[in-house]
């Protein structure tokens, strides 16, 4: 007798599956509503670059004398900076319309596509800046950076 | 420095509003949203006139109104 094997993923490329939604309102971010991911903007196709959007768990030492091994405690969560690069547009009207320095609201990533039971995790977050990327050799582009001002939903159930 | 407006999405309830700048209006126009009237401020209200120093305030007399008696249900009533 063994141990179960874990169930086989049916294994994806994230491009062309995965979609990052800018919804400005949720009442409840733990538990978005069809009519308010409606409501927000797929921003899935200009987006050109992601960075961040994961929760830290942190650990702190619990050395004790008895003993030479240093034992560890998990202790706060954090979600670091995170980032959406997109391509800038030559008449100017591009991200910049919709997320300006300040901007306030949620990211909600689907991982695995906007399909109704599957999960995506909703980062409340405020933009901190949107610096254009000066790089002469490739396609204009801006990245737009946030910070995650409360504590993300994880695995949350896509509505119906 | 462009102003800033609210809208609200149509398949929301009213008190979702959103805050926007007027560079982010026709995108969300663009996914639903309209702009809403701001609520007017409510008006300032009067300043009280002070009593003259020394002047007693009058509190209008009213008799206290009956309290209806409670009686504790027993259980004879109940029976």
């Amino acid at each position: 007798m063994s141990a179960t094997p874990i169930t086989p993923s049916d294994k994806y490329y994230r491009m062309g599956v995965s979609k990052a939604i800018w919804v400005p309102i949720l009442a409840a971010y733990q538990s978005p509503t069809r009519a308010e991911i409606n409501a927000g903007t797929d921003l899935s196709d200009e987006v050109s670059a992601a960075s961040g959007w994961e929760v830290t768990g942190n650990t702190e030492d619990a050395p004790a004398l008895g003993s030479a091994f240093i034992s560890k405690v998990s202790s706060t969560t954090t979600a670091g900076d995170s980032s959406l690069t997109f391509y800038a547009d030559s008449t100017s009207v591009d991200v910049r319309t919709l997320l300006s320095r300040g901007t306030a609201g949620y990211v909600i990533w689907m991982w695995e596509g906007d399909v109704v039971g599957h999960l995506a995790d909703v980062f409340p977050v405020k933009v901190t800046s949107a610096p254009k990327q000066s790089d002469i050799s490739s396609v204009a582009q801006i990245m737009v950076n946030f910070a995650v001002t409360r504590e993300p939903a994880e695995d949350v159930a896509i509505p119906a | 420095m462009s102003g800033r407006v609210r809208m609200r999405h149509p398949e929301l309830p009213p008190s979702q509003t959103i805050p926007a700048d007027e560079r982010q209006v026709q995108h969300y126009g663009s996914a639903g949203w309209v702009v809403v009237e701001e609520p007017e401020p409510p008006a300032p209200r009067a300043v009280s006139s002070k009593a003259p120093a020394g002047a007693e305030v009058e509190v209008p007399s009213e008799p206290a109104p009956d309290k209806p008696s409670r009686r504790r249900t027993t259980k004879e009533d109940e029976t």
